[in-house]
């Protein structure tokens, strides 16, 4: 069996449920699903919790790379050009963290998650904002940072405890 | 009317730029045509933006204008994108190298209705009730933990179903014409059924 093959299906499949819980969140497709979905902590949360075990799930060199590539190609398609910059440059900073500190273990989910959400939740602000013709000051620009590495960090602690119940439970690999 | 995804990209990140880089009101109005089909979602926008005119207008700030302009292009370009592009022509400009995004495209609606079973049934179970950010923080888990069991699952089988190799791409060949090992291992066979005939002494 092929070990590239299944990082790319790995990493399409976990961008995919990222980007259905996102989508479901902000659009809200049923009244019920809108209620708890229009919710601004878990439209921030849910999506990051399903990347962050999804680094974990494929554990291998290019993992986050390609689920920055595979995120920012769907968001292409969607025309959401300001994500697609955003997911591609979150993916790459999250593969060099990947680098120094791997892919399981505590260290490592808190780490790589802390910096998928520090750069992409500052980024998609700067960017957005840049595509309405306007730049964000710095100063709101560290406070999102900080309150994004915070969160990102407090999502890799859920996200290593949710993998690593999967990993004794023996449905992850 | 599905449009190629390579000429649709193209033509989506000409009206990103202009909508961007310009102030003028035509990148915001050439996209309301392609909306034509979806009356709802028309008459928000045009109350959003005669509102937003409005009110900006009387607190003389006509200036900020422009940014309503912005976002609602925005907001009908991702609108436009789920209509037009024709996501499976991905494959005709990427190849095989496609294959794993438009497997992705075909299990968005799957996901989808994972998400909202998984919500139904959390709020069915009363898990939701009287949901604060202290509490949600402890029910993410509680939540994701069903979707994500099935994300797994369906990444796994899907590895699988994308390895199986199938040769020949399942057309029916008879070969007609054998080749030596073929007609060797047949007159193995032969020799074995007419050395048991032979008497035995």
């Amino acid at each position: 069996m092929n070990e590239a093959t299944r990082l790319w299906v790995f990493a399409a499949i976990f961008s995919i449920a990222s980007y259905a819980v996102s989508a479901g969140l902000s659009l809200g497709t049923a009244a019920y699903a809108a209620s708890i979905f229009l919710d601004p902590v878990v439209n921030l949360t849910l999506p990051l919790l399903i990347l962050s075990v999804g680094f974990q799930a494929i554990n291998k060199r290019g993992g986050a790379l390609a689920i920055g590539i595979i995120t920012a190609a769907l968001f292409a398609l969607s025309f959401m050009f300001f994500l697609t910059i955003t997911e591609l440059i979150a993916g790459a900073l999250t593969e060099v963290s990947a680098y120094f500190v791997g892919y399981r273990g505590l260290k490592a989910s808190t780490i790589n998650t802390a910096v998928f959400g520090l750069s992409e939740g500052a980024l998609s602000v700067e960017i957005g904002a840049l595509f309405l013709h306007y730049a964000v000051p710095a100063l709101p620009l560290v406070a999102f940072a900080v309150a994004f590495a915070a969160l990102g960090a407090f999502i890799g602690y859920l996200g290593e405890s949710i993998s690593s119940y999967l990993v004794r439970s023996g449905i992850m690999k | 009317m599905k449009i190629n995804a390579l000429f649709g990209l193209a033509s989506g990140v000409l009206f990103a730029i202009s909508a961007a880089m310009t102030s003028s009101p035509f990148p915001l109005i050439m996209t309301f045509p392609f909306l034509s089909g979806r009356k709802r979602v028309l008459v928000a926008e045009l109350l959003v933006i005669a509102s937003s005119f409005f009110l900006l207008r009387a607190m003389d700030r006509s200036s900020l204008f422009v940014f309503t302009e912005r976002t609602m292009t925005y907001v009908n370009l991702y609108l436009i994108a789920s209509i037009v592009i024709d996501k499976a022509s991905v494959l005709g400009f990427l190849g095989r190298r496609g294959i794993p995004l438009v497997l992705a495209l075909d299990y968005f609606p799957y996901f989808l209705s994972v998400a909202s079973d998984v919500v139904f049934y959390a709020r069915a179970r009363e898990l939701t009730s009287g949901l604060g950010p202290r509490k949600l923080f402890s029910l993410l888990p509680s939540l994701a933990l069903p979707f994500i069991v099935e994300v797994v699952r369906v990444a796994e089988n899907l590895y699988v179903a994308y390895t199986v190799k199938l040769y020949g791409h399942g057309t029916r060949q008879v070969v007609i014409r054998p080749s030596l090992a073929d007609l060797s291992f047949l007159a193995y066979g032969v020799l074995a059924l007419c050395l048991s005939f032979i008497p035995r002494f």
